[in-house]
């Protein structure tokens, strides 16, 4: 019987070291067992680095397994001080550990809700991320700003191959960008003013890359982890579409 | 025991005191405060099929380059059009008008040629002296020097071969789709109003490497160059911030990886014994909000970055670039005002704090509503001595 306990145990834990393959391990945190804890409440998955935020101080973002719920983890080189923000639409809430693992939380107002209770804009949240995820068997989402020019120009081939492909085409502003700009952009390169705000916390939280245009793959209500970013010729972006589907039927 | 009880408690208090002692830290550098032109903005908005006034908006900045004496920065404005702004003077910044267009890029280090991309006759090279000389003109007179018509893309980078001299200079222009570069000898003329140009051929750099690699800056001294390298077979990311070094014959090595997905990046001058910094913006939570840009440094020598501005009082930040002198400037707007932030060289360093984590030293300051306290409590905006 122990020995049946000591495989499971011993499984679980090459499991949750297998959930933390890219590139973030929590073996030798002191308070890995209360961390651990912790993020199994959202569950977590498919970590990325960030840019160090101070000197000493890693930081890693990844999605819960709860759509809408994001982590980000960010520890002191010696492992001993831990914080884990975990935010959704609604709320930004902060959990520290010291040294000795005491664990402390607070909870935050989330920006992105007041951003959505603001009716004079038109906002693209996770609510409406879901509904197209239903609604579409694939798609393509298409992050713009007006402050970066390609993403302006090139919005035509990018709807232009959706529309071949067999893509819905799902266009969402830069949520810093004015309307006036966004108005103005549409005007002059001649497409649809119709574009959403970005108030998703699925599609904000994918990259740190502050890049425009970002496109994200969609396929059987599964979202691709990282953007295509930027533009390119249209047979680098048949390739880097097919690479998207691949991953997200692997993940069937 | 009881005294061991005692003086632990008065330890642990004194802890307390000096960790409440601190105080929120103010951001580093100096805010200038830039009044932008105004005017009808671009193109026109439609009520039901009909044509909306034009109204009359602040320009804002999208992106900047920093001259290498701080004296000068180019801001690309959202009305498509560049302004230079002397801010040799920062207590009172002066706007001069350029027929510059957006993505304006000088010729790195020297400044003596400033390129501007989709102008008439394609990518046009205008003399940085010729655009501020004219400053107290109304309208923007300054002819090209020269032009291309077929290297002529925005997101373009310059800079000068070891070799490059004031009575030849020899440069490379790279690019952003699939880092076409080519190479240019421009020679003063004795009428000055013209220049020799000997455009080189179009070559294709880092096809060694054979992946995708796009948003090229050329380093300083033009040895190196700044890639966002996108979808990696090999890499389990789809976006990570690179820096190679250019071979000879066009071939490129992979030297650093920045580890994340960054804006273009920003290169200081080369330093002897160093491989120096870099800055860029990348996305963060924030104690006071969620996914902000905030201006960070990766420091080459360390293999480590940290932020410099201050995502819990500016709004918006973007666009750091290097003085000769190591002085860092980017874009910034604190309490809805756009101005520039110029931060000296030794205020360019990791926070330090008695928390573990440096931002929790200002979290306590912004606890009550994250939102309202986005704002930086400034000197109000000076009158700018614009030229328009």
């Amino acid at each position: 019987m122990r020995f049946i306990l000591k495989i499971v145990s011993v499984t679980a834990l090459l499991c949750s070291l297998n959930i933390f393959a890219d590139d973030l391990s929590l073996d030798n945190f002191p308070c890995k067992k209360s961390i651990l804890e912790e993020l199994n409440k959202f569950g977590f998955q498919n970590w990325r680095p960030i840019a160090d935020p101070s000197m000493g101080v890693k930081a890693y973002r990844g999605p819960s397994n709860q759509f809408g719920v994001w982590n980000e983890l960010r520890f002191t080189e010696d492992k001993k001080n831990v914080k884990l923000y975990r935010i959704n639409t609604e709320k930004f809430e902060i959990t520290r550990w010291d040294p000795s693992c005491k664990k402390t939380s607070e909870e935050k107002v989330s920006i992105l809700k007041d951003n959505l209770q603001d009716k004079k804009e038109n906002w693209f949240s996770d609510k409406d991320l879901m509904k197209a995820l239903k609604k579409h068997k694939k798609g393509i989402v298409y992050i713009w700003s007006p402050s970066m020019v390609y993403s302006m120009r090139e919005y035509h081939i990018f709807k232009n191959f959706s529309k071949k492909n067999g893509f819905v085409f799902i266009p969402i502003l830069d949520e810093k960008a004015s309307k006036q700009n966004a108005m103005n952009a549409a005007d002059q390169y001649k497409f649809d003013q119709g574009s959403r705000k970005l108030a998703s916390v699925e599609l904000m939280q994918r990259t740190s890359s502050t890049h425009f245009p970002k496109t994200y793959v969609f396929s059987n209500q599964k979202i691709s982890r990282d953007p295509i970013l930027g533009v390119m010729p249209e047979k680098t972006m048949s390739e880097l579409v097919q690479k998207k589907l691949a991953i997200l039927e692997q993940q069937k | 025991m009881k005294l061991i009880v005692l003086a632990l408690i008065v330890l642990n208090s004194q802890i307390s005191l000096a960790n409440t002692a601190e105080v929120c830290p103010e951001p580093a550098g100096q805010f200038i405060p830039i009044e932008f032109p105004k005017g009808p903005s671009r193109g026109r908005s439609y009520i039901n099929g009909v044509a909306q006034p034009q109204p009359i908006v602040e320009m804002e900045p999208q992106y900047i380059r920093v001259h290498p004496s701080g004296n000068y920065v180019i801001a690309s404005l959202d009305n498509g059009t560049a302004v230079v702004i002397d801010i040799s003077d920062k207590n009172l910044p002066k706007l001069i008008k350029t027929p510059l267009k957006n993505e304006a890029a000088p010729l790195e280090p020297s400044w003596d040629l400033i390129s501007s991309p989709y102008d008439k006759k394609g990518m046009e090279y205008y003399s940085f002296k010729d655009l501020i000389s004219d400053e107290e003109k109304k309208e923007p007179t300054p002819k090209s020097k020269f032009s291309d018509y077929r290297h002529n893309q925005y997101y373009q980078s310059l800079s000068e071969y070891p070799d490059s001299k004031p009575d030849n200079r020899r440069f490379r222009v790279v690019l952003f789709t699939t880092l076409i570069s080519r190479d240019y000898e421009v020679r003063p003329l004795p009428d000055k109003s013209k220049v020799l140009v000997n455009k080189g051929k179009l070559e294709y750099l880092c096809e060694n490497v054979n992946k995708n690699f796009f948003t090229p800056i050329l380093s300083k001294d033009g040895k190196e160059m700044g890639v966002t390298l996108t979808d990696d077979v090999d890499s389990f990311q789809s976006a990570e911030t690179v820096i190679v070094k250019i071979g000879q014959n066009g071939s490129c090595d992979i030297t650093d990886k920045i580890g994340t997905g960054t804006s273009k990046l920003a290169f200081t001058y080369p330093e002897q014994g160093k491989k120096g910094l870099v800055a860029f913006t990348s996305k963060q939570n924030a104690e006071n909000g969620d996914d902000k840009d905030v201006v960070q440094i990766y420091d080459r020598d360390k293999k480590t970055s940290y932020n410099i501005s201050a995502p819990w009082q500016e709004t918006t930040v973007g666009y750091p670039g290097f003085t000769q002198s190591g002085d860092l400037i980017y874009v910034a707007k604190r309490n809805g005002t756009n101005g520039l932030v110029y931060v000296k060289k030794d205020e360019l360093k990791p926070k330090t704090s008695t928390f573990p984590f440096p931002e929790d030293a200002y979290a306590r300051c912004f606890k009550k509503d994250a939102k309202k306290n986005q704002g930086y409590e400034s000197n109000p905006a000076p009158k700018t001595d614009a030229a328009y």
